[in-house]
């Protein structure tokens, strides 16, 4: 008790590679002495095993099997392990409080980002390296190429890292509510099921998600995953890049987005998960990434890829919009602030303003690439021409689509009174689930066909028929009838409906300067 | 002009259904240990979560050794110790290996924060359980790690919310000591708690905070004179003669409040010193036997009573 002032007025880097503390921490607690054991030993005999299973399978000095099952082992560990721990240890760290001791640090949401993810899965890496010898084994006898192996290691990792930060993301989000730890580890189980069906479909920019491309490329995976057989070519904007290197610079690319994200939640728990400008970028890029496979040499995929990428780039929009929405009390707190300091305007692009600003460039955005788009699928003479009537309706219903989202993420959080999570569930429910299911029932059995017209009343069905029926023009269904017109207005009356709720709720909130959160009406 | 260590001006704290901090205004300057008084409710954890930057205010300036708290956060952050309510420990790390998290984390240079820490562990007296898991520590030794924690990084402002909440006697009291010899050695610190009695051993300046206001703020001593502007009289006599005391003490006007219990008794005189002379020659001109005829300093309790309704517990 002798020095009265800090005696060490350093300046903080942005990121701390060296002397991170939370990384050194977390490792410690991830190698305790009994863990460490487990960490060590549980590998080396399950490497043992595949070495073993292979040769019982396929005769003496027939390693494929363990080179595929090593893999296996290896992508178990990285992408179902490490994330499931990731958003577990997340949700522990905000449910205990003690997040917020590393928030009142003056260390940046970078660093502990990076503490965390290091730290955090180290425990799966070391898992995953104890195997590595196992695998040189299996490929030393087996002739195949160790370093083809070792490369869909990395590819392993890089995916990993990705699968890893989306969990900690979801961890942040959730805190207490299990759902969002279930998702963590859905996700990436959904991503390797399905991976080989977006694969053998070419949607590079999905397939990409997954590490099978590159596994491929790598001669690591042979089982005929792709059309072509046993070769993957990626296209990108017309240009033929390797699968490898094309997967690691694309991992690391959506990893930084979301570790961008991770660093914020960090530091504010209450932050909204990306920024207005931060979600521009991601939604602006990934639908310009999407954009990849329209590009390619003979429009491999045709009809069916620009349904794909229009279908998505929706979905994209719709996703990002419900991150972005501030809580009733971020947007009260900036009202004051506003009319504290008597001004009348602020940017709409701060966290705390209203989603619609950001969203209806979200919307301008995807006409824009509509419209590139549509140009040159017009040329080759699959859709229609990007100016005419039909795309015309279909940009509104997008709009529209998007407008119905921000109203419903409005009212979820300013008006509903209760949690936004259950009230954007229960829209979801009533507006997507409840009238595809009496779509479904009416198209499946003739005697109940006037039910399955309900579907109208899911802003999805009018956007899902625009969409197919821009793309294929000639073949189109008698499915709907021109429902997904009344559709298109069923959306923009509903979302009158929402905001209309969402401002006579916040009339009732006064946001003088001076007095306190009145409601005017109780 | 000297700047104080921690300067708050204009802040408000809303949630969604209440004004938890009303345009609040605070001064704490080096070597003052700042009581922060208040009821459940009143606002004082708030403040203090907000001066930590744990809750974004609505508006106003917080502000530590001139470094403003929103524009250069981290540098603010550097200056400050926090310990919260009921701190969480990492209870499968070391109390060694928890507080080298924290040491690093408030970027003390790595070749003093060994030495750094095992002079702290000392200071709370822990240096035997520095390789003892977190958690299996008592709640007194936990709330001497975070002390400890807080004070790695040699803060010049600690913030200590509820900290003695749950301690034994004992362990209160030597808590007390450690936070009054910090403020000793020029830390300014604010302590915000709802138990007076704890606050008073070791307060030099207090905050009387009630429904998100700062009724009041400063020197005890300052305080004093500034709420109330009557003596407090205690009159304790030989035996019980509550009949004369209070026939002598009605005659006089200026005299309130008045408390009788056996033999003595208090009462508040709105006047000077000629005055409190008369009454004292009234009382021993008609027979009452005096014991102690003396002004009572007033405590946290009477300041409190007096700024607020006395709601406090």
């Amino acid at each position: 008790m002798t020095m009265t002032t800090p005696h060490h007025t350093r300046k903080e880097p942005f990121v701390r590679l060296k002397d991170n503390p939370l990384l050194t921490a977390q490792t410690r607690r991830s190698f305790r002495e009994s863990t460490l054991v487990k960490a060590l030993i549980v590998p080396a005999v399950l490497g043992i095993c595949a070495l073993v299973a292979g040769q019982t399978r396929l005769g003496p000095w027939q390693f494929d099997f363990a080179d595929e099952l090593l893999m296996m082992l290896i992508g178990f560990f990285l992408l179902l392990q490490a994330p499931s721990r990731m958003s577990s240890l997340m949700a522990q760290e905000r449910n205990s409080g003690i997040l917020e001791f590393h928030q009142a640090t003056p260390t940046s949401g970078w660093t502990d980002a990076l503490g965390y993810l290091v730290g955090g899965t180290i425990r799966h890496y070391v898992r995953a390296f104890v195997l590595i010898p196992f695998l040189l084994i299996a490929t030393l006898l087996n002739d195949s190429s160790f370093l083809d192996a070792l490369g869909a290691v990395l590819i392993l990792c890089t995916t990993g890292i990705m699968y890893q930060l989306l969990a900690m993301l979801l961890g942040l989000i959730g805190g207490k509510r299990g759902f969002f730890g279930t998702l963590a580890t859905a996700i990436p189980i959904i991503l390797i099921l399905f991976g080989q069906v977006l694969v053998k479909a070419d949607i590079t920019i999905l397939a990409h998600l997954t590490p099978y491309p590159a596994l491929i490329d790598l001669s690591v995976l042979d089982a005929g995953l792709t059309s072509a057989g046993d070769t993957y070519t990626t296209f990108v904007f017309g240009m033929t890049l390797s699968p490898l290197f094309y997967t690691i610079v694309y991992h690391l690319f959506v990893a930084s987005f979301l570790f961008w994200a991770v660093a914020r939640k960090l530091r504010r728990t209450d932050a909204t998960v990306f920024s207005k400008p931060g979600a521009f970028i991601v939604y602006g890029v990934l639908s310009i990434l999407l954009m990849s496979d329209l590009y390619s040499p003979a429009l491999k995929m045709g009809r069916f890829a620009l349904f794909v990428y229009l279908q998505t780039t929706v979905i994209l929009g719709v996703l990002i919009t419900t991150f972005i929405c501030p809580t009733l009390l971020q947007y009260l707190r900036r009202k004051r602030r506003l009319a504290k300091d008597g001004a009348s305007r602020s940017s709409h692009w701060a966290d705390s303003a209203r989603v619609w600003a950001t969203t209806g460039v979200f919307g301008l955005v995807w006409i824009a690439l509509f419209y590139l788009v549509s140009e040159r699928f017009v040329a080759f003479g699959v859709a229609q021409t990007a100016i005419s009537i039909e795309s015309a309706l279909l940009c509104l219903q997008v709009l529209g689509l998007f407008a119905f989202t921000a109203a419903v993420c409005e009212y979820a959080h300013f008006a509903s009174g209760k949690s936004a999570l259950a009230t954007l569930g229960l829209v979801v429910l009533i507006f997507v689930i409840v009238p595809w299911v009496f779509f479904a029932v009416g198209h499946l059995n003739e005697t109940m066909k006037p039910l399955g017209y309900l579907g109208v009343l899911s802003p999805t069905y009018g956007t899902l028929f625009s969409i197919t029926y821009y793309v294929s023009p000639l073949d189109k269904l008698p499915i709907t009838n021109g429902t997904e017109h009344l559709s298109h207005l069923f959306t923009w009356l509903t979302t009158g409906l929402f905001l209309w709720q969402t401002r006579t709720r916040l009339n009732w909130h006064s946001v003088s300067s001076s007095g306190g959160v009145n409601k005017l009406a109780q | 002009m000297k700047s104080s260590r921690l300067q708050v001006r204009g802040l408000r704290v809303d949630y969604e259904d209440t004004t938890a901090v009303k345009d609040v205004d605070l001064a704490v300057d080096a070597g003052m240990v700042f009581g922060l008084i208040g009821p459940n409710g009143a606002g004082k954890t708030s403040l203090i979560r907000s001066i930590a930057a744990l809750v974004d205010p609505t508006y106003g300036q917080i502000s530590i050794d001139g470094i403003d708290l929103f524009t250069d956060s981290s540098a603010a952050l550097q200056r400050i110790g926090y310990m919260p309510d009921a701190p969480p420990l990492y209870e499968d790390l070391t109390v060694y290996e928890f507080l080298e998290l924290f040491a690093g984390a408030y970027g003390v240079p790595v070749p003093r924060r060994r030495g750094r820490i095992l002079e702290l562990v000392e200071q709370v007296q822990l240096t035997e359980k520095l390789d003892t898991l977190c958690g299996g520590l008592s709640r007194g030794m936990r709330q001497r790690i975070f002390l400890a924690k807080c004070l790695l990084h040699d803060p010049s402002l600690l913030l200590l919310d509820e900290p003695a909440s749950g301690l034994d006697p004992n362990a209160r009291r030597e808590f007390g000591d450690i936070i009054r010899k910090l403020g000793e050695s020029g830390k300014a610190i604010v302590v915000s708690s709802h138990i007076l009695g704890e606050l008073s051993d070791f307060c030099n300046s207090v905050a009387i905070m009630e429904q998100g206001h700062m009724r009041i703020s400063g020197r005890i001593e300052d305080i004093i004179p500034a709420v109330s502007d009557s003596r407090h009289i205690r009159l304790r006599t030989v035996e019980n003669q509550t009949e004369i005391v209070q026939k002598v003490l009605q005659e006089f006007p200026q005299i309130t409040h008045t408390n009788m219990v056996d033999n003595t008794v208090e009462f508040r005189l709105e006047g000077d010193d000629q005055t409190q002379a008369e009454c004292l020659g009234q009382l021993v001109g008609r027979g009452v036997r005096i014991l102690e005829f003396a002004e009572v300093q007033l405590d946290l309790h009477d300041i409190f009573q007096q700024v607020t309704d006395g709601g406090l517990a």
